[in-house]
């Protein structure tokens, strides 16, 4: 195949930055092909995206060298405009930040506009890009008013209206529910194949990219690793190594300690269940004798007839909801984007007021719940990392003791022994918004917790987060229950890694209303679950052909021979 | 109404939101100025502007803009109330020696012309929407970096607020209501504005880098959709411009009368 794009000897220092962000980087993509990039946090991924586009050196200043050729032309020189006119795109992380005009088809036109077109050829080359990502029929509608998933579609579609050779795409999916992060696997392959567009897209999901994906580029600390077929890349332990994880079902096979390479997915996937054929023990998991969720009394939070409706919505986000949260337990809830999932939330933390119901802590209702802020029940909203504004990490984590009045003394124990339990008493007197991503998390979230509540409910948490990070978190948060008695809820879309936590519970919403409230392994394997937005998880798809589709979980599966946890 | 309702751009086929921008702007300017003049101008803005808010937008909208401004205009009549007072004290005192009635009138004038003012801005606000605004701007020839300037900060309004509210939640949550209300005050103004000064200003750094992506901005930025200068338009401005002209009139041909009466 031609080459597409090639980079020879790349190397880049951010101004100001004592280290190389790429170190000579050499790289040739070919035309028409599918990448996928991926790699630890801070690896240098969205750098060489920028190197690509042209964003580093013109727009990110700091010590640049090395050659760039777009179909064999040299672009190195060339500014970002010039290289978007020479055929590159880019979708970024937040579709929000790409919102650069509030009507979609004025978005999807915003780019095209800017180059001088015909106002027909505008008109014309948005309407195709719509039609592309198959959102045309929301020509006129406000763009801030829809879904992620379909914010990120516009944004695809704006980016397809430049008519690019070459489409780079950093994250697209952080933001979406599982089946939309699906969907739009679908849409680039078939952007890939039907237009001919060479994609390079950077990715933490790899379960809806594997597939797709011609060749995997695996970047640690600025330089490529290996470039390889993404069924030989993720047959090496290199990604999990590095803590980028890896697709589910090359877990399953490292599992079943089978050391050859296979030739296609297809003989991948049979020969796991061939494999589980041969084991005539395995034993099934019996649902009807787990321990009825519903059936324990004195809840620490409980919900009744909540009704919600937004000003200016015709509808209620939530109808008639009725949960209860009991002591020391884990729960998840779960729902495709705009279910009502962070509406629930801020009600169950007494933030906003239900339309009609009761909240009760405790037995009592939850009147002056400002006063409990802090002390009984915990919010923790989606990106937490936002709060941090002091000078050390020690003293954000102490500003929430010290406003609750609590003693010098007492707040230093509390402090220390936190950091000592999320592991960040080294980063004591770190600025905490120097640290990486997973630090700063666990920071914000270590200093909700030192408050020691009753309980707490935490909104995605782990939202576009390296695999390792979002599992180190959840079993900080395991072992905090463990010794604290305090209730964490945990509003999450990531079905993967919820399988591999051990919930006492996971709650469905859909359009306001309880779906189902009950052991992950009979929400998880419903039959009609994507209809709910969630996919249902790699390994319980994959065992439902040997009738062992109550096994959601890598961990639970790797138990069945030997309790080797090799996912980890 | 929440403050972030305030000044944003509310999707509807009135004549209102059809209207020229240049027309609009116009008209605010003409109102903003004149209600300087004299009660019965001030008056009629005000009649005027709450008609066009009820026809533009709603009547419920307009009656909780001047609930939720209450309290506020509230505390700025007793203030001026007092300071006018104090200001001409040779005056009949409601109360003495606090309030006078020439301070309490002088107040009363200050909080109409606040009033009118925020419903003319909201007026502006929640008919044009930011491609109105900016399709209009490049017709007066702006330069696009300004434009876009303007028009991204109408954009980006109600993505600021969430964010704000984001982050007023996540450190409520860490005991800030148990303090008194002066210290919680100070400790909420800290601990919110300074995380989300940082916050704006890394979202500024990524949409800066999705402009620059976009090839924005651009000279040879294309107007997509201008909304012309109707007949409509011309009619009813020239009809207010007459209607303020007469009041302004008005009430000089009375003050003389007055005068030769005396």
């Amino acid at each position: 195949m031609d080459d597409g794009i090639e980079l020879k000897d790349i190397e880049f220092k951010y101004r100001g930055k004592g280290t190389y962000a790429l170190r000579k980087i050499n790289l040739s993509i070919s035309a028409k092909s599918f990448y996928l990039l991926i790699g630890p946090s801070g690896c240098g991924k969205s750098t060489l995206l920028r190197v690509i586009n042209g964003l580093i050196p013109n727009y990110y200043h700091g010590n640049f060298s090395g050659k760039i050729y777009l179909f064999g032309k040299d672009i190195t020189g060339f500014s970002v405009r010039e290289r978007t006119r020479e055929g590159i795109s880019t979708v970024l992380q937040f579709p929000e930040d790409q919102v650069l005009a509030r009507k979609v088809w004025r978005n999807v036109a915003f780019g095209p506009a800017n180059f001088g077109l015909a106002r027909e050829e505008i008109i014309r080359r948005a309407k195709w890009a719509l039609k592309q990502v198959d959102m045309i029929q929301y020509w006129d509608h406000d763009i801030m008013k829809l879904s992620s998933g379909q914010k990120q579609k516009i944004i695809l579609a704006s980016a397809l209206a430049m008519k690019p050779k070459l489409l780079l795409l950093d994250e697209p999916t952080s933001q979406m529910d599982p089946v939309s992060a699906e969907n739009f696997a679908f849409l680039l392959k078939e952007i890939n194949e039907s237009l001919g567009v060479t994609i390079l897209l950077v990715e933490h999901r790899f379960d809806e990219f594997y597939k797709i994906a011609h060749q995997v580029i695996l970047m640690n600390n600025g330089n490529i690793v290996k470039i390889d077929s993404p069924l030989r890349i993720f047959y090496t332990d290199l990604p999990r190594k590095l803590g980028v994880g890896e697709p589910k079902i090359f877990s399953l096979i490292k599992v079943l300690k089978k050391d050859r390479v296979f030739k296609s997915f297809e003989e991948l996937e049979k020969k796991i269940l061939l494999e589980l054929q041969d084991i005539e023990s395995l034993p099934k998991k019996n649902l009807a004798n787990m321990r009825d969720v519903n059936k324990r009394k004195n809840p620490v939070l409980s919900l009744r007839g909540i009704r919600y409706k937004y000003k200016g919505n015709k509808d209620y986000t939530l109808k008639d909801i009725n949960l209860d949260f009991y002591e020391g337990e884990f729960v998840a809830i779960v729902g495709k984007n705009g279910s009502g999932k962070t509406t629930l939330a801020k009600i169950a933390a007494g933030i906003i007021k239900p339309k009609s119901g009761v909240v009760s802590f405790k037995g009592k209702p939850l009147i002056n719940s400002k006063k409990l802020f802090g002390r009984r029940i915990i919010y923790c909203p989606q990106n937490p990392e936002l709060m941090l504004f002091n000078q050390t990490v020690y003293d954000e984590i102490a500003f929430g003791l010290k406003n609750l009045g609590f003693s010098r003394d007492i707040v230093h124990k509390k402090v220390n022994k936190i950091m000592r339990f999320f592991g960040l008493s080294n980063l004591k007197d770190s600025y905490p918004l120097s640290l990486s991503g997973g630090e700063k998390l666990r920071v914000a979230i270590a200093s909700l917790l030192v408050l020691e509540p009753d309980i707490m409910i935490l909104d995605e948490p782990t939202r576009g987060l390296d695999w390792s990070i979002k599992l180190d978190l959840v079993r900080y948060l395991r072992e905090y229950l463990k010794t604290s008695g305090s209730s964490i809820v945990l509003i999450s879309h990531d079905v993967e890694l919820l399988v591999e936590v051990d919930l006492d519970r996971v709650v469905l919403i859909d359009d306001g209303k309880i779906i189902m409230d009950s052991h992950k392994e009979q929400i998880f394997t419903q039959p009609n679950i994507k209809s709910y937005g969630i996919k249902p998880p790699v390994i319980s798809t994959l065992l439902q052909k040997m009738d062992l589709e109550n096994i959601v979980g890598l961990n639970e599966f790797a138990s069945l021979f030997g309790g080797k946890k090799a996912w980890q | 109404m929440a403050i972030n309702s305030y000044f944003i751009y509310e999707e509807k086929d009135t004549f209102w939101h059809r209207m020229n921008v240049g027309i609009k702007i116009l008209l605010v300017l003409i109102s903003i100025i004149s209600i300087w003049f004299n009660l019965k101008i001030l008056l009629f803005t005000l009649i005027l502007f709450t008609f066009i808010l009820i026809t533009g937008a709603s009547l419920s909208r307009f009656i909780s803009i001047i609930k939720s401004m209450l309290p506020f205009l509230v505390i700025i009549f007793l203030l001026n109330s007092y300071f006018y007072s104090v200001l001409y004290t040779d005056e009949i005192y409601i109360l003495y020696p606090y309030l006078t009635y020439y301070g309490v009138y002088l107040a009363g004038i200050t909080v109409l012309r606040l009033l009118v003012m925020i419903l003319v801005l909201d007026f502006f606000f929640i008919t044009t929407s930011p491609e109105d605004l900016e399709d209009f701007l490049l017709k007066i020839r702006l330069p696009h970096s300004i434009v876009l300037a303007i028009t991204l900060m109408f954009n980006f309004i109600p993505t600021i607020y969430e964010e704000i509210s984001r982050i007023k939640d996540a450190q409520m949550m860490r005991g800030i209501y148990n303090l008194s209300f002066l210290k919680r005050l100070k400790l909420q103004v800290y601990s919110i504005v300074l995380p989300m000064i940082l916050s704006a200003l890394n979202r500024a750094g990524r949409i800066a880098e999705a402009l620059e992506l976009s090839g924005a901005p651009s000279a040879e930025r294309v107007i997509l959709t201008y909304k012309g200068i109707k007949l409509s338009d011309v009619l009813i401005t020239i009809f207010i411009i007459l209607i303020i002209i007469s009041l302004a009139f008005f009430n000089y041909a009375t003050d003389n009368m007055l005068i030769l009466l005396y």
